[in-house]
């Protein structure tokens, strides 16, 4: 949190909207600026207002899953820090970092973020309508067109590669999974690493107050089931919590083929020791971050019966999701 | 009976299996080169054969019988191993049950001096650490 805020605490150069016009419509569009329609109704390329809230930059947990947690919890929204204030107050985006995940593009409230054609973030500073203000805008509600940045199987496996040439590929995985699970509603904490009782990747809340233990996994291999056991056994044992109200959640960045024993185990796994664990590939989290959409975890309980979470995707973001078939970013492929 | 599954058997993954009439122990073997010392590792394997016998049924098993770890020495980390395989009988009801070569040997020894046969019977209800 320190580095990305340490230069710049105090905003130099502000902005509000000609007229005293406020923002009133965002809409995105590929690879360009968005577009925003004011008050006055007229319309202009959204620009950074060096604003408020500054929501580009940090994404607060809005509960503490559990007490021991609230230690290792980081508000910082992007997962490899790529986006920070520079020394004259302005957000700025260090291209080299950026894996184009577009988490700071949702969280613009005015869309002045969008991906440009080498696939990273591009704040649009070019002010049109646009003036000085004294006082840092506050950006109040405001209705945004959806999605803010089209899915397709280039964007999301460039992404994944991007990640995977990391060296910190684990822990920036986990951010971006975490923090994206946060924006589709689900309040999400990472744990700390080598935590003997907690000792799943993330544990997520959800409406209902069943904790949900997560595993997040470059590949999937059959660790993956079998943590979750371990994580279930060892959670419910030492917190005194039922089994009934936990679960398990995978988040792969690819799903295994139909031949593997994953898709076996994951069922042999509900039917004897009745742990629900769901698959939830990066792509469909991703697709429904761009989207706006919530996530519910009811249809991606996979298994041997069904090894796609396509049909899951689409009950949520309303829309097919835009990956050929038979692909690994989301179902068994072969 | 114990019976060793041939290789790549995704149903029958257990290492061995000791066979009564209606009932069945699966065993999870780790080798000195696997591992010296037995791990939370060979307690998952073992959580996990109980799982896919009871689900796939390629064996008859009765759900209280314990599933087996056996290895070359005992865990070096004892209190973690034990700590797992109460949280998985108090969490799923399974029994877990480990011991190294020295115990092994001590009751084979056992038995030939009093000239008998290790009984199915005497493991089925085994749990935790077995050293005595
Ligand atoms: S990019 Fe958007 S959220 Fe970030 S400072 Fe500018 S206007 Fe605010
Ligand atoms: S697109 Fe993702 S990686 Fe790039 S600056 Fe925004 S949040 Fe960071």
């Amino acid at each position: 949190m320190d580095n990305i805020l340490k230069q710049g605490k105090i905003k130099s150069k502000s902005f509000k909207y000609k007229n005293e016009a406020i923002p009133v419509i965002v809409q995105y569009m590929d690879q360009e600026p968005s577009k925003l329609t004011l008050s006055d109704e007229s319309t202009i390329n959204s620009s950074c207002l060096n604003c408020y809230d500054l929501n580009c930059l940090t994404l607060e947990n809005n509960s503490i899953v559990m007490d021991e947690l609230s230690s290792s919890q980081t508000n910082i929204l992007c997962p490899t820090e790529a986006i920070f204030l520079n020394e004259s107050g302005e957000v700025e985006i260090n291209v080299q970092d950026c894996i184009g995940c577009g988490l700071c593009v949702v969280s613009c409230p005015v869309g002045a973020i969008y991906i440009g054609k080498e696939d990273v973030a591009i704040i649009n500073r070019k002010n049109q309508s646009m003036e000085f203000s004294d006082e840092p805008f506050q950006v109040k509600c405001i209705v945004k067109s959806s999605p803010a940045i089209q899915e397709n199987e280039k964007k999301l496996r460039k992404i994944i590669k991007l990640i995977n040439e990391l060296p910190d590929r684990t822990s920036v995985l986990n951010k971006l999974v975490c923090k994206s699970l946060q924006l589709t509603g689900l309040d999400t904490n990472l744990t700390r690493q080598g935590d003997v009782n907690l000792r799943m990747d993330a544990v997520s809340i959800d409406i209902n107050n069943n904790h949900i233990l997560v595993e997040i996994e470059h590949t999937a291999n059959l660790d993956s089931p079998r943590d979750i056991l371990d994580d279930v056994a060892v959670f419910c044992s030492r917190y005194d919590i039922d089994k009934s109200k936990a679960s398990g959640l995978i988040v792969l960045t690819e799903l295994p083929n139909k031949r593997t024993e994953y898709w076996e185990l994951i069922t042999d796994i509900e039917k004897v020791v009745k742990v629900k664990i769901a698959t939830l590939p990066l792509s469909s989290l991703l697709a429904l971050t761009w989207s706006g959409s919530l996530l519910c975890l009811t249809d991606f309980y996979l298994g041997n019966n069904n090894t796609s979470a396509r049909n899951a995707t689409y009950k949520l973001l309303l829309r097919s999701i835009n990956i050929p078939n038979k692909n690994s970013l989301i179902e068994a492929a072969k | 009976m114990c019976d060793i599954p041939p290789h790549g058997v995704n149903s029958r993954r257990w290492d061995a299996i000791l066979l009564s009439d209606d009932d069945s122990i699966p065993i999870e073997i780790k080798s000195p080169t696997e591992e010296m010392n037995l791990s939370v590792k060979a307690i998952r394997q073992a959580l996990e054969n109980k799982i896919i016998l009871q689900s796939r049924k390629s064996e008859k098993n009765k759900w209280p019988t314990c599933t087996l770890a056996i290895g070359f020495e005992l865990p070096n980390k004892r209190a973690e191993v034990l700590e797992l395989i109460n949280d998985i009988k108090k969490i799923y009801d399974i029994n877990i049950a480990i011991f190294g070569i020295e115990y092994l040997l001590k009751i084979s020894v056992n038995c030939i001096s009093e000239n008998r046969k290790i009984e199915f019977s005497e493991l089925i209800n085994k749990k935790g650490i077995l050293n005595g």
